[in-house]
């Protein structure tokens, strides 16, 4: 690493440093000897002077103009992105709903469409009307059986 | 807190709370407030002034997705560089090359007509130099340009471009410094013989 000891610099360590420099990025002892070099060696003023007219050159590129309703256009896609971001949690609560319902279904599928299959609690029912037909609750030992009234149909519940 | 339209007397971060909140609305200061300056970052990366205005809207979309993501121990206009800084980066690698110098400045030839009142020799010179300049822009390595803009350009600190890039203190030393050593040479080298590099 370079070592500011020398009372005067030479020209390949002004160079090296000169980016820096110009840059104001160096501190104040190596500032000072790049400066007091600078003031008294032409050809490092020189490549000094190319440095700066080439920045120059960066700073001075005409500037765009940004469209007139670039603002416009990023706001409502903005917007229409938020949008998206509060329906895709809903999206997802509805999802979690609908399975419920579905899972529900599964299990009480039988209850709503079938005379037969399924279970029931009817303890405290003597009949139940399942899809418009009547059921007759009957004790046997330890199970409920439900009877159609022309005994074609049961449904043991244990 | 009330910010109105212009956000004047509120600070970035003020502007950027609130958005948070929920007041999107005022996302619209922070475009007025940056566009100007990430549109000629992205045009002067990628030279396509059409190319640079979608890009520069996906930077501000993407502020907005990140916005919860800006800490305040790091400046705002870090935090919102190193989106348009890897938003670019992410274009130029996409497209796999970058276009050289092709003068897509729209309306340029109108503004300089209209804005200039030099001799025409001296324009020219100018304009020249300007041609050259974007040249050798695009002429050089990607990092060793974005090391420049960043630092002549927009005239960041080297702590500051750090904080964009990620890079080390002497990494981005030796970019920048290659880079005006390569910019200087071709503008040089065309000016004397306009040999092609």
């Amino acid at each position: 690493m370079f070592k500011f000891s020398e009372a005067n610099m030479k020209c390949s360590d002004t160079i090296r440093l000169l980016s820096r420099y110009q840059d104001n990025e160096l501190d104040e002892t190596p500032k000072k000897k790049v400066k007091d070099h600078l003031q008294n060696c032409s050809n490092c003023r020189s490549q000094f002077s190319t440095l700066e007219s080439i920045s120059r050159g960066i700073v001075n590129l005409r500037e765009e103009i940004p469209d007139k309703n670039f603002t416009q256009l990023v706001m409502s896609e903005v917007f229409k992105r938020r949008e998206k971001n509060m329906i895709g949690p809903l999206s997802y609560v509805y999802a979690v709903v609908f399975a419920l319902f579905f899972i529900l279904g599964i299990f009480m599928g039988p209850f709503s469409g079938k005379t037969s299959g399924g279970n029931i609690n009817i303890t405290d029912l003597s009949s139940i009307i399942l899809q418009g037909q009547k059921f007759t609750k009957a004790e046997h030992q330890n199970s409920i059986i439900l009877q159609l009234p022309g005994g074609e149909d049961e449904k043991r519940i244990d | 807190m009330n910010i109105d339209k212009n956000g004047s007397g509120f600070s970035d971060d003020d502007v950027v709370r609130s958005v948070v909140k929920g007041n999107t609305r005022n996302f619209e200061i922070i475009i007025d407030r940056y566009k100007l300056k990430i549109i000629n970052f992205v045009f002067r990366m990628i030279s396509d002034y059409d190319e640079s205005q979608n890009i520069s809207q996906e930077v501000f979309l993407q502020i907005f997705k990140n916005i919860r993501k800006y800490r305040e121990n790091n400046t705002f206009s870090s935090f919102i560089f190193t989106i348009a800084k890897n938003t670019t980066l992410n274009y130029i690698k996409k497209r796999n090359r970058v276009t050289l110098f092709s003068g897509l400045s729209k309306g340029g030839e109108e503004e300089k007509i209209l804005s200039n009142k030099e001799s025409p020799s001296v324009r020219l010179q100018k304009e020249e130099r300007e041609k050259l300049i974007r040249e050798g822009l695009m002429n050089m390595n990607v990092n060793q340009r974005l090391a420049l803009i960043l630092k002549i350009y927009l005239g960041f600190s080297y702590k500051k471009i750090a904080e964009v890039t990620g890079w080390s203190q002497p990494k981005l030393e030796t970019l920048i410094s290659r880079g005006k050593t390569n910019l200087t040479n071709y503008v040089q080298l065309q000016e004397k013989g306009g040999v092609d590099v």
